[in-house]
């Protein structure tokens, strides 16, 4: 068990006493406080009509005259009374007496049933319980009885006011016996076992439930947090999903950059504790309402919640930038970080939370591709008609509304075509769209491996179609990780085998590159050319320069473009052709858009290229005809 | 463990009938009267003559107040007579505990007695003038001429 489940558990079982305290101090305070109310409840039910009775017979006898004077100075009249109320004396009823307030504020006696002797005037001493209740009486005018706690020689007392024209003349005192009290208290002490026992059941079950309860808070914790790194995972991710609203919140995806060389060239003890400094960093700079979400390997979710006074969220760039420069500063054992981050602050257009982040992530890579340690903030597409659903391209993809379209690369000398390179292209709206305008959409989904299938398959019927043309595909490298697709590959006839070349984009970051070398020099080996995409733009660029057997290398456009007005374009040009050249691969130039930089390129001895000065991509058909064989 | 029987059952025979806790209405009696005494006499442990009253409320008077039991009335601060006639005579404030007792006690000072369920407690003027007794005026209520009180009961 570690120190955080021990603390856990202690808080869990502190909060359970703590509870249960105020439960027992609660049941503590209100069970005296039923019992008294039940008991007095109980007494006034069960003597009340005597009581009644008993007043209804001094009021029976009283006279015109006035009542006092009438007792006080009419023995006969005294006498009647006594004997009246003598009939209800019993073995409960012990004592009934009137008594009257003199002028010095004291009680004495006028009638007492008890005795044969003639108590007139005796001093009446009430017990100092008795005082204040006999105080109230003469205020409020209202019967009063009391439960005695001071004597035992009578149970419970009675005081009514025997009033004559609205002032009290006399009270009327009906003492009940002390065993009629216990009798009483019996069957309340019933009442309250039966309130405890039930209160004690009450209180069980209200323990179980709390701590089945706190089991179950913690169980779910336990789920949704990551044991790495003590933040949250993706299954809670799935429990907020249909819950969170979604407008208070900037949806950010933050990625370590290069995290698999981090693990490759330190270990992933190393990897481990920089992935736990990352989310303490995180937590230490975000608020307590911003939720954290550890959503892949080295990939953070962040959920940050948008201020009063920035609806927008456009404060999460801050937020975003500060969280960058952060972990520029960490460094674990000396090694620099840097991480990139797609920020969507447009989460009040997402269908839901996945298409939020769906959205950052399509935002994250882009700051991939764009170079890493970098900010994207997701847009929306304005023209409508490429801003294509996922829905759409799902559609269309299965209904196969798929072609190619082809550019040639030329001898830049000779102007004879040496390849197509095929690029696909979808129909949507009556327009042709780039894989630029939908690819991130479905990077990593079964419709992207369905997607390439789909473009080889239409390469391989154009290949048997035009007997004459060899061309190229794009190939991202987890294409070549995908089985099925090294299957169709190889499952290739030699003849076209020979006019099919692949070029490896550099789009994505690789995690087994083992597996990727070998599947390409597999398919090398089978007769497959291999051309390098985009060399210049990326940083793996030497990794598959050493270890992947290219017989071209395409010299990035970015590059291409702009050595006629930038030496130093000019020069790294100049001595990639001869690299190329001295390692024996043969370079392509990219983008050679005019006049200026296909005379430059052949000035510094490339061979190949492709551009719209020599031709933009075109139907098979228009290729075929524009460049015959 | 047959030891730890014997003890307990030892321990449970020596404890049995122990007054624990005394009747409340007693346990109210003995402060009135306790109270009552040290007022009158002025003394913290005043030692009181009991004429005619019975030896089960000397006992409970002995045991629950600081009153001391004296044998000789000559010695006594105090006298509490019962039962109508005063053995001796000699010139000592008495409360009588019987209103009966009252009526040919010239040294009463006051009564002492229940009715109802309550103790009744009434003091005569002229006797505690007699014994130039003065009390405190929370006593105002109590005392009473003893006209009022002779003939009644």
């Amino acid at each position: 068990m570690n120190l955080h489940s021990k603390k856990r558990k202690f808080i869990y079982l502190f909060s359970l006493l703590i509870v249960s305290f105020f439960i027992y101090a609660y049941m503590y305070t209100l069970v005296p406080v039923l019992e008294n109310k039940l008991e007095r409840r109980i007494i006034d039910i069960s003597t009340k009509d005597i009581i009644n009775t008993i007043t209804k017979t001094v009021r029976k006898n009283m006279t015109e005259g006035d009542f006092l004077l009438s007792v006080l100075y009419n023995p006969d009249y005294r006498k009647k009374l006594k004997d009246d109320l003598s009939i209800f004396l019993s073995k409960r009823l012990k004592n009934i007496f009137l008594i009257y307030k003199d002028n010095d504020n004291r009680y004495r006696y006028l009638i007492d049933t008890k005795t044969s002797e003639d108590p007139v005037n005796l001093l009446f001493i009430p017990l100092s319980e008795e005082r204040s209740i006999l105080e109230k009486l003469f205020v409020e005018k209202k019967t009063q009885f009391e439960i005695h706690k001071e004597v035992s020689t009578i149970g419970i007392t009675y005081y009514v006011p025997i009033l004559q024209n609205g002032n009290i003349k006399s009270v009327l005192i009906a003492d009940f016996s002390f065993e009629t009290l216990q009798e009483i208290k019996s069957l309340i002490s019933l009442v309250q076992k039966g309130i405890l026992a039930s209160s004690g059941v009450i209180l069980v079950i209200l323990i179980i439930a709390v701590y089945y309860f706190y089991r179950n808070v913690i169980l779910k914790q336990r789920a949704y947090i990551d044991s790495l790194t003590g933040i949250y995972n993706r299954n809670y991710l799935e429990d907020i999903r249909d819950v969170i609203d979604l407008n208070r919140y900037v949806v950010i995806m933050l990625d370590i950059d290069f995290f698999k060389n981090i693990n490759d060239t330190y270990g992933h003890q190393v990897g481990d504790e920089i992935l736990k400094g990352i989310a303490n960093l995180l937590k230490e700079n975000l608020r307590e309402d911003d939720i954290i979400i550890r959503y892949g390997g080295e990939e953070f979710l962040i959920l940050l919640k948008k201020s009063r006074n920035d609806p927008e969220g456009k404060w999460s760039l801050q937020v975003a930038q500060k969280l960058l420069h952060k972990i520029r500063e960490y460094k674990y054992r000396g090694i620099n970080l840097t991480a990139s981050v797609g920020l969507n602050l447009d989460t009040h257009k997402a269908r839901n939370l996945i298409d939020a982040i769906k959205k950052a992530d399509i935002t994250l890579y882009k700051a991939k591709r764009h170079g890493r340690d970098r900010i994207e903030i997701y847009k929306e597409i304005k023209d409508s008609s490429k801003d294509i659903s996922l829905a759409e391209l799902k559609d269309i993809i299965e209904s196969n509304q798929i072609v190619c379209f082809y550019q040639p690369v030329i001898n830049i000398k000779d102007k004879s075509v040496l390849y197509y390179e095929s690029l696909a292209r979808i129909k949507y709206k009556d327009k042709y769209l780039s894989p630029v305008n939908y690819l991130d959409l479905i990077k990593g989904t079964f419709l992207y491996f369905k997607f390439t299938k789909l473009i080889i398959q239409y390469n391989l019927e154009i290949l048997k179609k035009f007997p004459n043309i060899t061309v190229s595909l794009n190939m991202s490298p987890s294409d070549f990780l995908n089985d099925d697709i090294i299957g169709m590959l190889k499952s290739v006839g030699k003849n076209i085998v020979q006019r099919l070349k692949l070029e490896i984009l550099e789009t994505e970051d690789v995690h087994n590159y083992n597996t990727l070398k070998s599947n390409i020099n597999k398919l090398k080996e089978f007769g497959y050319d291999i051309v390098l995409d985009d060399f210049g733009a990326g940083y793996v660029d030497f990794y598959y320069l050493t270890e992947i057997d290219a017989r071209y290398i395409k010299v990035d456009g970015s590059v291409i473009k702009k050595i006629p007005y930038n030496q130093q374009y000019y020069k790294l040009t100049k001595h990639l052709v001869r690299f190329c050249k001295d390692i024996d691969k043969i370079p392509i130039a990219e983008f050679i858009e005019n006049e200026e930089i296909h005379r430059i390129l052949i000035e510094l001895g490339v061979e190949y290229g492709q551009g719209y000065y020599f031709s933009k991509p075109l139907s098979i058909d228009q290729i075929t005809n524009r460049f015959p064989s | 463990m047959r030891k730890l029987l014997v003890i307990f059952s030892v321990f449970l025979y020596v404890f049995k009938g122990y007054p624990q806790d005394i009747d409340k209405s007693l346990k109210y009696e003995m402060k009135i009267l306790e109270r009552l005494v040290i007022d009158i006499t002025g003394k913290k442990y005043p030692k009181v003559f009991f004429d005619g009253v019975g030896e089960n409320k000397i006992r409970m008077i002995i045991r629950f107040t600081t009153i001391k039991m004296v044998n000789n009335i000559s010695k006594a601060d105090f006298v509490f007579i019962k039962n109508k006639t005063r053995k001796y005579n000699a010139i000592k404030p008495t409360i009588a505990l019987d209103f009966a007792s009252v009526k040919n006690c010239d040294f009463c000072i006051g009564v002492f007695s229940w009715r109802n369920g309550r103790p009744i407690l009434i003091l005569f003027k002229e006797n505690l003038q007699k014994f130039d007794i003065v009390l405190p005026k929370e006593y105002k209520y109590y005392i009473e001429s003893k006209k009022y009180i002779v003939g009644k009961k």
